[in-house]
């Protein structure tokens, strides 16, 4: 599978400088193969803001996915000799950053469930929407956030890069290496826990109105 | 939730990652590349807990694992400007004369890097630390071991005076990139006002004062478009949306057309105009055919400062590109310092047969 057939959103605040734009990634991960080490630099500069933002919105925690990127980068490196096709550099290298985020997700889990996750969500879809993003869609990414914050870190994993990235299930289940059906299920778990949470918000919220203060 | 193609969520999303973290994140990944492999089996532990308590006495001796980056007096790193004169750590000096503005570019248990805009500045730099210093300007990179000197910049030149030990300098005005400057000579580069890139008149590079090293000029001198001191202006592109219209132009097959936004970056002081410059040498070298331009380029690449792993790269394109050129002797020089640099480098082999008579 190619990720770089997916539409991803243009980067808003940065754009790459591919000193190798005319090289390949299999011609790259040969030569860091080889030894090579400007290669590695050459596959960073081309993937790493990509890995970035994934990691960013499925962590909603800038160190934290800061961290996950770069063990998943020596990871990647450390590893080359495993990649049966260098070509698939970039989906070996998305499926080892959606694990290390999935260590992390569930080892926060664990931590909350004992009242001992003192992380802070800094990088939420709602902290990080563009200047476009009308209010109504930030109220919504809001809402989303808190969902996903509970939620079954591989279901998470799975809705945040369908709904949010743009990923078909299918794309999913092959690059972590699932079925379809589990795939469709684990994103259908957060679409239920989205749809009662904000039945209960629609139910519990206050009406609020503007009034006329006379002079 | 369907497996259609929904419009993705990110659409309203804006990109997290900027420049500066990519830059950050990618030291780290490096840096932890360029550890040995912890291979700490069961049974090395083990003999490595033995030696632990055989040496408990040499333990007391010990230095630490890891140098610390440098602070001030007052326990604090190295300030994003430095002040007029400041004492650090180890007892390294840095006095600034009153026109001087140098800023901290990196500061680490390893490496101490200064970005010296304009200005005289001395630096008393205790010798053998573990430190690697170096003072950056527009001109060229000062690199230092251990040593007591003062860097002058001034629009067009740079002057490095060295009072004790010695300082390595690059920069792209001097021939084969690199001089070594000892105690009690100056090295001056002096840069043509105004000469433009392609024409590539002669540069007057001032012979140096008295008792200062050979002059600063190179056979074939460079006029540089890379250190041009003036702002860009309000309306022209920003460095961004040039490096855009360069790799559009190289994803057209117009490789030509990349030239002018490359230079252009170039002449920014910005941290990316070493990649420019190695972006553009590569182009010379690889699309264009024109290996005396891309030899000039990857020197000047160097000269604005790359990192490691295209540094390493760069400087044995510098000679692969000088023999291509027809400039042999040069291109050996080169290799020669590439195989001091990194006698076990990815390009050793290469460099040696440069070298082969």
């Amino acid at each position: 599978m190619t990720r770089s057939s997916q539409p991803h959103p243009a980067p808003k605040r940065v754009r790459h400088v591919d000193a190798c734009a005319d090289v390949s990634d299999a011609t790259l991960v040969e030569r860091a193969m080889a030894g090579e080490r400007w290669a590695e630099e050459a596959l960073y500069r081309r993937h790493a803001q990509r890995m970035h933002d994934v990691a960013n919105r499925l962590l909603a925690r800038y160190a934290d996915a800061e961290d996950a990127v770069q063990d998943a980068f020596v990871t990647a490196f450390t590893r080359l000799d495993r990649l049966r096709d260098p070509a698939q550099f970039e989906a070996w290298l998305y499926r080892i950053v959606l694990n290390e985020a999935r260590s992390r997700l569930r080892r926060w889990k664990l931590l909350r469930r004992f009242g001992l996750d003192r992380g802070e969500d800094d990088g939420g879809l709602a902290q990080t929407a563009s200047p476009e993003a009308s209010p109504a869609v930030i109220a919504e990414l809001v809402q989303i956030d808190r969902v996903l914050r509970d939620a079954d870190p591989d279901a998470r994993i799975v809705w945040i890069m369908n709904r949010v990235e743009g990923w078909s299930l299918g794309e999913i289940a092959e690059v972590l290496e699932i079925s379809l059906p589990t795939a469709k299920r684990r994103g259908w778990q957060i679409d239920a826990l989205l749809e009662q949470h904000l039945r209960a918000l629609r139910a519990t919220s206050t009406k609020a109105r503007l009034e006329e203060v006379a002079p | 939730m369907t497996d259609e193609r929904d419009e993705p969520i990110a659409r309203w999303l804006s990109s997290t990652t900027d420049e500066a973290r990519l830059h950050r994140s990618w030291k780290r990944v490096a840096e932890r590349r360029n550890r040995p492999p912890a291979r700490v089996g069961p049974r090395i532990a083990l003999a490595a807990a033995a030696l632990i308590g055989i040496g408990v006495v040499g333990w007391m001796e010990r230095g630490p694992a890891e140098p610390m980056p440098l602070t001030t007096a007052d326990g604090s790193g190295l300030p994003a400007t430095l002040p007029r004169a400041i004492e650090l750590s180890d007892g390294s000096r840095i006095a600034l004369d009153e026109a001087a503005r140098v800023h901290t570019v990196a500061s680490s248990g390893t490496y101490v890097g200064l970005w010296q805009e304009r200005g005289s500045a001395r630096f008393d730099v205790t010798p053998h630390g573990p430190r690697r210093w170096e003072v950056r300007t527009p001109y060229g990179v000062v690199r230092v071991i251990g040593t007591e000197f003062t860097v002058a910049v001034a629009p067009g030149s740079l002057s490095v005076e060295v009072h004790r030990g010695v300082v390595e300098v690059s920069s792209e005005h001097l021939a084969g990139g690199t001089r070594r400057v000892r105690a009690g000579r100056r090295l001056v580069v002096e840069v043509p006002d105004g000469a433009s890139d392609d024409a590539e008149s002669a540069a007057s590079s001032e012979p140096p004062a008295e008792g200062t090293t050979e002059p600063a000029h190179d056979d074939a001198p460079i006029a540089d478009p890379a250190v041009e001191t003036a702002a860009p202006s309000r309306d022209a592109p920003s460095v961004d949306e040039l490096f855009e219209q360069a790799d559009a132009a190289r994803r057209e097959g117009r490789p030509r057309d990349a030239i002018a936004p490359l230079r252009a970056v170039m002449r920014r002081h910005d941290p990316r105009a070493s990649l420019a410059a190695f972006t553009l040498a590569t182009l010379e070298l690889d699309t264009l055919d024109e290996p005396e331009r891309a030899a000039r380029d990857f020197q000047r690449a160097i000269a604005l400062g790359l990192g490691p792993q295209l540094h390493e790269e760069a400087l044995a394109r510098s000679a692969i590109a000088l023999a291509r050129a027809g400039r042999a002797v040069e291109a050996r020089a080169q290799a020669g310092l590439y195989l001091r640099r990194y006698p076990s480098g990815s390009q050793a082999g290469a460099m040696r047969a440069l070298l082969a008579p």
